[in-house]
């Protein structure tokens, strides 16, 4: 076990590596210089140069790219040219917010998705099952952001039953907190759910057609544990790399739902970071929340031998 | 001395409705099972052999398949009125069904015991879980698995092929089924394991009094074991009798074609193998007329006029065939 | 000779027959991605106004005789924005798609045809540039190009780009272990040609739907790029760039945010469903896998 799991962290370290490498590479095709955009085109030009100098921005590429990963190891992501503060005090400030939208969102897809799968699987060409391919070919179709807006137009505008847009940290009121929350954590859910839903019907239907399962049917088990027992843990071992997959829409997806409903979190920040080139706070939370989703596979890889015999197997 | 009747099926008719159309897997099948005894289904792929024994357990996947009518008599029952949830308590308890794959047929993800248990404890219902491991273990030595105790912890994926289909047998048979249906059960098998795991088969018939229903396309491997032989050609028995009776003296020329291409280990003579011409006929489109008419040497224009032809006994007592023909051993007769 | 050809024709009888075999959802779907190229080569045919033409009796005004769908906040013609954003969608669609399937492939092939420490390489790299959402890297590479149809197009392909790499890798690692493959490498044949003649071939389905599937991707892309302000800008009558707009006047009149919505639904779902009917039509031991 031992061995596998250092193989994978070091093809996990090597992808960090090659994250850190591609979102500074994309930052600093950033169009516009940072200086003149943070400072105004009238700055003099010894502020502008000293601005370079604060920001290393006077140095090779090469050697912004040293001194960048040399200060992420002292946990420093570097400062922010526009708010003018470290990124980490940025990130902090924010991610709580990302995270109190996109968890939930997570956590209630994957739960309702592999339930809608199921039960779609299970009473196939039913209305239910025709019920929930129709609801989740929709929510792979629709953008999330007209999703936000059709869901401010009816539910805000039209029934008046949840706020417009605004976000209250559940420290604060848990109960504001749902309350505004309940809006963008069900948007930001409802393309997920559709993916693990269809996922978890189809792996499903497979399995059924499978020699086991006709095996436990031929040994008299009831259809109740053929079902839920013998099928179901075959069907579910693959949609575990679904939701780890996954992560990575939720993230993109919060940046959307952020927008929409106007919530300071990561999202919003990235968007504003890329439209004021704050190289700093674009190049930081690229990479963080990279590292992030390298992080949560290098997981879902140790989940799977804790599922899958065969894969815990490979392990020793 | 009169052996009891244990399984007897009756006119049982099994389709699949497909886009082609209606395929008669099964149809007008009778045939019986006495105590004790092995009876070998034979047919090439396709016959409609093991969906028989599929739709005698009502296993069928419907739809696209469905069992149409006849009668399933068990101990005195007519299985084809029971309920879902009754037929649960006839399969692996009353009736045992042992499938030919045994690199897949064991559900990967579960220990052997696991699975050995639950079957146990499912036919069971005051069963511990001590009581059913230590079931679990003796069914595991019985079907002569060495080590039973730590096999019962290992996953399917860590056995072998012989091991493995040695322990699904022990599953099917944990609960003592007085009738095994066995499918193809040694055809993935290599040669050593084949004869093994017969062997296991023919022991239960001998310490458990069970019954055995063979199906297999191998003719050479049944006639060493079965009492009896039905052999079934496009979804219909075409002739059966005791094994005797078929080897020596076939009547159908089906039957005849099956044993011509079978190599006889035990004859001295070279003998020329001879397959049977053509192939399995479409079952989406059955002729009104024999089905073996297009693949038949010894068809004549009266089998195409003809409608398909029936059952009826020949020779001696207990030997049916259907054929309008009378063929002795290659011999044309009337 | 003639034996091939009736195989030939059965084939593809074959797969027009499993490929409608869901039934009215697959037509409907097909004749949605019809409907909307003919839009979008036709739509000055269609519509008497032009996407740009401001009429300020008309501000926000709602459906009407003159103005079907009515009017967005400076007056045009909605219905005549919804038409030309199709021609948006489609191009940039069908443009990011082709390249990315280009370079992809290319690039999976030689992946996976050489192996090694090449194809380990070029698998890290995919699984980095995987790591981050493609909204975020489509977005920072999308500042480059400002609002340029061809630029975006070009940034959305390279975001797809690692998903046709997979792809091909994944096949051709399966593939070379068929002895056919073996086979030509013992006759000595050039590895270009045993890239091309053999395996692209057997590549060709899975490349068909990942293709048809990857349209549907990168007109979601668009329009989302779009709607956040980094893809298509105002006043190019694309469908995010309506969303975004019409979003500030959503009260008073609704339909200029929710019409593009709906027609960026319709046709990323057409497109996703028509790769669901071709990838059963075409290799049925795909499904579940792509």
């Amino acid at each position: 076990m031992g061995r596998y799991l250092l193989k994978r962290l070091g093809i996990s370290v090597l992808v960090v590596f090659l994250v850190s490498v591609i979102s500074f590479t994309l930052v600093h095709m950033l169009p516009g210089d940072p200086a003149v955009l943070a400072l105004g085109s009238e700055a003099s030009e010894q502020d502008v140069e000293a601005f370079r100098k604060e920001y290393h921005l006077d140095r090779p590429v090469a050697e912004q790219y040293v001194i960048w990963i040399r200060e992420i190891l002292h946990g420093d992501l570097g400062d922010s040219i526009t708010y003018s503060r470290p990124v980490t005090a940025c990130l902090a400030e924010r991610l709580p917010r990302t995270i109190s939208i996109g968890l939930p969102a997570l956590i209630l897809s994957s739960m309702f998705g592999i339930f809608c799968g199921i039960v779609s699987a299970v009473k196939r060409g039913k209305f239910v099952d025709n019920l929930i391919t129709f609801v989740s070919t929709i929510g792979l179709g629709a953008p999330q952001f007209w999703l936000g807006i059709l869901g401010v137009y009816i539910f805000g505008m039209k029934l008046k039953l949840l706020p417009l847009s605004g976000y209250v940290a559940p420290s604060e009121n848990f109960g504001q907190y749902v309350y505004y929350g309940v809006m963008p954590i069900l948007i930001l859910s409802f393309g997920l759910l559709a993916s693990v839903s269809r996922q978890t019907r189809s792996n499903m239907l497979e399995v059924i057609n499978q020699d086991y399962i006709r095996t436990a049917r031929a040994n008299g088990l009831v259809e109740k544990s053929v079902v839920y027992k013998h099928a179901l843990k075959n069907a579910l071992i693959p949609v575990i790399t679904t939701i780890g997959l996954q992560v990575r829409v939720v993230v993109g997806g919060s940046l959307m739902v952020e927008q929409v409903f106007n919530i300071a979190g990561i999202g919003t920040l990235i968007v504003s970071a890329i439209n004021g080139r704050d190289y700093m706070v674009v190049q930081g939370c690229v990479f963080v929340i990279s590292v992030f989703i390298v992080l949560v596979n290098f997981v879902i890889d140790l989940l799977y031998g804790f599922v899958d015999p065969r894969v815990r197997k490979s392990w020793r | 001395m009169e052996e009891k009747i244990l399984l007897d099926v009756k006119n049982l008719r099994t389709s699949f409705f497909t886009d082609a159309g209606e395929v008669k897997s099964v149809n007008d099948v009778s045939f019986y099972v006495k105590e004790k005894e092995i009876v070998a289904v034979v047919g090439e792929s396709g016959s409609g052999k093991s969906v028989t024994q599929l739709s005698v357990l009502q296993l069928i996947q419907s739809p696209p398949g469905k069992i149409l009518g006849g009668e399933v008599w068990f101990e005195g029952e007519n299985l084809l009125t029971y309920s879902k949830k009754q037929m649960c308590g006839i399969r692996g308890n009353g009736i045992s069904m042992i499938f030919q794959e045994p690199m897949t047929s064991l559900n990967p993800v579960y220990t052997i015991g696991n699975q050995l248990t639950e079957v146990l404890r499912a036919h069971h219902k005051n069963m511990t879980k001590q009581e059913a491991w230590k079931r679990g273990v003796e069914a595991l030595a019985a079907v002569g698995i060495p080590d039973p105790e730590a096999r019962m912890k290992n996953y399917p994926f860590e056995m072998s092929g012989g091991m493995r289909q040695r322990a699904m047998i022990a599953i099917s048979v944990a609960c003592n089924s007085r009738l095994i249906v066995a499918d193809e059960p040694t055809t993935a098998l290599d040669v050593t394991t084949q004869a093994q795991v017969m062997e296991l088969l023919l022991s239960l018939v001998e310490k458990n009094g069970t019954s055995i229903i063979v199906v297999t396309h191998n003719l050479g491997l049944v006639t060493r074991y079965a009492d009896r032989i039905y052999v079934m050609y496009a979804g219909r028995i075409v002739e059966s009798g005791t094994t005797e009776m078929l080897l020596t003296n076939p009547r159908h020329p089906y039957t005849l074609g099956l044993l011509a291409s079978v190599p006889k280990l035990d004859s001295d003579k070279e003998e020329k193998l001879i397959p049977i011409e053509g192939t399995p006929p479409n079952l989406a489109q059955m002729p009104e007329y024999c089905s073996f008419y297009p693949r038949c040497p010894y068809a004549c224009e009266e089998c195409r006029q003809k409608e398909a032809p029936v059952l009826r006994p020949v020779g001696e007592e207990g030997h049916f065939m259907a054929c309008h023909r009378d063929v002795k051993g290659g011999k044309t007769d009337g | 000779m003639s034996d091939r050809n009736v195989t030939k024709a059965n084939g593809v009888k074959r797969f027009f027959r499993i490929f409608f075999s869901r039934g009215w959802v697959t037509k409907i779907c097909f004749g949605i991605i019809v409907l909307f190229v003919l839009i979008a080569v036709f739509a000055p045919v269609l519509t008497p106004w032009t996407p740009y033409e401001q009429n300020l009796r008309n501000i926000l005004a709602g459906p009407g005789k003159e103005h079907l769908l009515g009017c967005d906040n400076i007056g045009r013609d909605t219905l005549t924005r919804l038409l030309y954003g199709a021609r948006i969608s489609l191009v940039t669609g069908l443009l990011s798609s082709i390249w990315a399937a280009v370079v992809g492939t290319t690039i999976g092939l030689i992946a996976g045809y050489v192996g090694g420490w090449v194809n380990s390489a070029i698998m890290r790299i995919t699984d980095a540039m995987i790591a981050i959402p493609p909204i975020i890297f489509t977005m920072v590479l999308s500042t480059m190009v400002t609002g340029n149809l061809l630029g975006i197009s070009i940034v959305i392909g390279v975001s797809i780009i690692p998903s046709y790499i997979r792809m091909v890798n994944g096949l051709v690692m399966s593939l070379r272990e068929n002895d056919y493959v073996t086979a030509a490498d013992l006759i000595g044949q050039k590895q270009l040609v045993i890239m091309f003649r053999h395996l692209l071939p057997n590549c060709l389905a899975s490349l068909i739907v990942t293709f048809t599937m990857n349209v549907g991707t990168a007109i979601m892309l668009e329009s989302t790029l779009s709607y956040l302000g980094v893809g298509i800008i105002p006043p190019t009558p694309a469908w995010g760039v309506m969303v975004s707009e019409g979003y500030k006047y959503l009260f008073n009149q609704p339909l200029v945010a929710i019409l593009p919505g709906i027609c960026i639904m319709l046709v990323v779902i057409a497109f996703n469903i028509v790769g669901d009917a071709l990838r059963d039509a075409l290799d049925p031991r795909l499904r579940g896998k792509l």
